[in-house]
């Protein structure tokens, strides 16, 4: 990037000292005219006050009567171009304006396109002249078709006086007319100035139109629109940063750069606009052009300092402070105005932030900073050379080059600008993936804590339903393996009836296993499974059962611990059964009612008087197994007329217990 | 008719004893050998092809599973029946999907020790609700797919193992489905079968899975 400032920097240089080379052998070279005759005079005190532009009669007769006839005396050798011109010597009557004559002569060229004589059009064509009103004369030859018959004179060609505020950066162009190829012409050009003044003159051109309209219109461009077109985009590129800022106060730079774009564009104005015409008001826009540039400076320096990472507040303070004072002191009617100083303020400051920024770009500046840096200080070379030709040191064909630096400045802060962009996207991009990273970590902690959580879970339900287990075969295998055993040894037992006891036991064992079989909440498997265990036993006893299950919905609080307890109830009744009620059919049904699910066991047997005291601790023990599971049993037999069992359970319980 | 050959494999010397005696008095039985664990089972097996391998699932370190194993692959036309002490739904399964075609409780009677071999080597098989439930589970999973063929199981064996599964004995679904109740024990042992082939193909999925078994 560096490398592509300083060449645009180094084009557009070569460009403007193309501008105003001199050229080489060729219809160009003849055109030019780096020798004249000058005479200078004083016009007479008593003129009007606002010469030159002022009409009034006789004003041609006037400005033409100090011009003396090219072969009179008066005439000294002048070369072009004519620099920093001294003011005149002790023989000025103290005039107020003096004139300046240049006085070239040239033979019209004979056009190539056709030798036949067929007449040239010729122009005057003066890069630059500055520091005084433009007048024409033109001795003898024809004026404007006619020829003139009597004794040749001087005649006003052209008069520029009205646009004499304006003349320092507009070309001289005058149509000389059709001429006669090898037509002699005498052309004198006047500078009406203050004698205290300085002028400068470029070498004038006189020759064909074709041949010199190319070079006019290469400096109009450079020398107007281009300022004018560059100004404006860059006004119009503050307005966005304007808005920018607007929306998000806290965005310094943007208004920096606002301000930057508001204080060039009024610096350029000078280059291209129409000036204002009283003495008063030209006075304040000089004012501000100049200002401008100081605040140019000093807003490119504040704007640029943030692309560093140090802070400078003091300087930055001083700097503005500077300017401030600089700038009041400078306005119109204070006694520090002088025009030179006000230069000299714009050089100041120029090189002091020139020499900041170099001394920061230099220890530990970043790429951007020393792009930038690099650019202020193409700048500070050009507001050099525009300093020689505007104080006349170089020639005035030149032409003056500050705005075009703004576009190497701009161009360095687009960089950075662009440069600071990506890497914010790439600082985004980075935190996005830690950010993910982390993140990934965090979930990895979260899942180990979570999988052992489960694990403790799990040990803990294995836990408790290893307890669980213990608890009820102690409670039904092992109080009877134990009492059974005291019985053997006591030899209070048979060996019948130890089998029958190590049969209930197997039974009890069965259950247990039952118990903890995948039913999946369905109490007919359940069921089922019991009827599977004592099928074959109560067929051997005689029993025809019908098994009339409906399908259930499924009881959310069917796990193995109570379904051991509806195991052994349902056995119980069963037992029964089989024991004393000496029936001949049993039904088995379900039933669903509500909320609740009935499992009926009834039988055709003997029945029982459900008044008097019950009958053994099997229905108490009944009763408290439905309760503990949240149900109840309800008893209805008489005698004679079998039994009916009903136990009601809830479909849905309360899990939290 | 020739007598059913069976081979009893049970580590335990009264079990086996008991067994043999009961498969001895059984007129239509022929008790081609015993072994007390699986080298001598194997090496039994070398020999002679019984039609009924009769195995104690509580051989010493699971290696009832293994023979059962062994003879699905090695002996396709023995039909192993499987003896268990309690029946409970991981054992039976287990042997279900090594190749048991059916299974007995240790503590059985004489009469239906007897009685289940023959019906075995008929072609039907016990169950327990349990076991159909399980059964359900494996191969019929809810929802169904919409495509008959697509079903594992045919409907008539579904409708045998819900029925299974609700407690209702063979007889019963017998009438309940207009079949014998020998037609519904085959249901039964074919639905075994299908349990073992998906076992297999599940394996062989997870095996593929998890790129133990290439293509």
């Amino acid at each position: 990037m560096i490398a592509v400032l300083l060449l645009l920097g180094g084009a557009v240089a070569l460009l403007v000292m193309a501008v105003g080379a001199a050229p080489s052998p060729g219809p160009l070279r003849d055109a030019m005219q780096d020798k004249a005759l000058l005479h200078r005079e004083a016009l007479p005190a008593d003129l009007p006050a606002d010469l030159p532009e002022a009409q009034f009669e006789g004003r041609e007769r006037l400005l033409l009567q100090s011009l003396p006839s090219p072969d009179a005396a008066g005439w000294q050798p002048a070369s072009l171009p004519a620099l920093k011109q001294a003011p005149l010597g002790d023989s000025v009557v103290g005039g107020s304006l003096s004139v300046w004559w240049y006085r070239v002569q040239v033979v019209v060229p004979a056009l190539p396109a056709d030798g036949t004589g067929s007449r040239t059009p010729m122009v005057l064509y003066v890069p630059r002249v500055s520091g005084g009103a433009v007048l024409l004369a033109q001795h003898g030859g024809e004026l404007g078709g006619e020829t003139v018959s009597a004794a040749p004179r001087w005649q006003l060609r052209w008069d520029g006086s009205a646009g004499w505020r304006e003349q320092w950066n507009r070309p001289i162009w005058v149509d000389l007319g059709a001429q006669a190829p090898g037509t002699r012409l005498t052309l004198a050009l006047g500078i009406v100035r203050a004698p205290e003044r300085s002028h400068r003159l470029s070498r004038l051109y006189v020759g064909p139109r074709e041949l010199l309209t190319r070079r006019l219109e290469l400096r109009l461009l450079l020398q107007q629109a281009a300022p004018q077109v560059a100004s404006l985009t860059f006004l119009a590129l503050g307005l966005v940063a304007l808005i920018y800022w607007l929306g998000r106060r806290g965005n310094r730079p943007y208004l920096l750069f606002a301000l930057t774009s508001v204080a060039w564009t009024l610096r350029n104005l000078h280059y291209y606009v129409q000036f204002p015409t009283s003495d008063t008001s030209l006075e304040w826009f000089w004012w501000m052009s100049n200002a401008s540039l100081s605040w140019v400076m000093v807003l490119m320096y504040m704007f640029a300092i943030r692309f560093d990472r140090r802070r400078h507040r003091g300087l930055e303070r001083a700097l503005v402070a500077f300017v401030v004072i600089a700038t009041l002191l400078a306005m119109p009617g204070s006694p520090l105005r002088a025009v030179s100083q006000v230069h000299l303020v714009n050089a100041m400051v120029a090189l002091g932030v020139g020499l900041t920024m170099g001394w920061l770009a230099w220890h530990d500046g970043g790429r951007d900073f020393r792009l930038i840096t690099l650019a202020l200080w193409v700048t500070n070379v050009f507001g050099l050379h525009d300093l020689l030709l505007v104080s006349g040191a170089i020639t005035p064909e030149s032409v003056y080059l500050l705005p075009f630096a703004m576009l190497l400045m701009f161009l360095a802060f687009l960089h950075a600008a662009q440069h600071r962009y990506s890497m914010a996207m790439d600082q985004v991009a980075q935190a996005n993936t830690m950010l993910e990273q982390q993140l990934a970590t965090r979930e990895a902690e979260l899942r180990t804590n979570h999988e052992k959580l489960r694990a403790v879970e799990r040990e803990q339900a294995l836990l408790l339903e290893r307890q669980r287990l213990m608890r009820d075969m102690h409670d039904g295998l092992g109080s009877t393996l134990m009492s059974s055993l005291v019985l053997v040894e006591q030899g209070r037992l048979e060996a019948p009836a130890v089998a029958l006891l190590l049969r209930e036991c197997v039974d009890d064992l069965r259950l247990v296993i039952d118990s903890l079989e995948p039913i999946g909440h369905d109490l007919i498997t359940l069921l089922a499974l019991l009827r599977h265990r004592l099928g074959r036993r109560l067929e051997a006893a005689g029993l025809q059962l019908a098994w009339e299950v409906d399908d259930l919905p499924p009881l959310n609080w069917l796990y193995p611990p109570d379904a051991l307890q509806i195991l052994r109830a349902v056995q119980e009744v069963l037992t029964n059964v089989l024991k004393h009620a000496g029936a001949q059919h049993i039904r088995i049904a379900t039933l669903q009612l509500g909320d609740r699910v009935e499992v009926l066991i009834e039988d055709d047997g003997c029945g029982f008087d459900t008044e008097e005291a019950p009958r053994g601790r099997g229905l108490r023990h009944l009763a408290q197994r439905a309760a503990r599971l949240g149900g109840e049993v309800h008893i209805d037999s008489a005698p004679g007329r079998g039994t009916r069992v009903r136990l009601h359970l809830p479909l849905q319980r309360d899990l939290a217990a | 008719m020739t007598a059913l050959t069976v081979v009893i494999v049970e580590d335990d010397e009264r079990f086996r004893a008991a067994f043999s005696a009961m498969v001895a008095q059984a007129p239509d039985m022929l008790l081609a050998g015993t072994a007390a664990d699986l080298p001598q089972g194997l090496q039994l097996l070398q020999s002679v092809r019984p039609d009924v391998l009769l195995v104690d699932l509580g051989l010493p370190s699971g290696s009832g599973i293994e023979l059962i194993r062994f003879a699905h692959d090695h002996l396709p036309q023995t039909d192993v029946m499987v003896v268990t002490v309690f029946g409970d739904e991981p054992h039976v399964m287990a042997s279900l999907e090594a190749g048991a075609t059916g299974y007995l409780l240790k503590d059985s009677r004489a009469e239906d020790l007897v009685e289940q071999i023959r019906a075995l080597r008929a072609g039907g098989s016990p169950i327990s609700p349990v076991i159909a439930r399980q059964l359900l589970l494996r191969l019929a999973p809810e929802p169904q797919p919409t495509a008959a063929d697509d079903a594992l199981l045919s409907p008539q064996e579904r409708q045998v193992l819900t029925l299974s599964a609700k407690g209702f004995n063979f007889e019963e679904i017998a009438r309940m489905l207009n079949v014998s109740r020998h037609t519904v024990m085959t249901y039964v042992k074919r639905s075994y079968r299908k349990l073992q082939v998906h076992s297999k193909t599940e394996a062989i999925y997870e095996a593929r899975k998890l790129g133990l078994v290439r293509d």
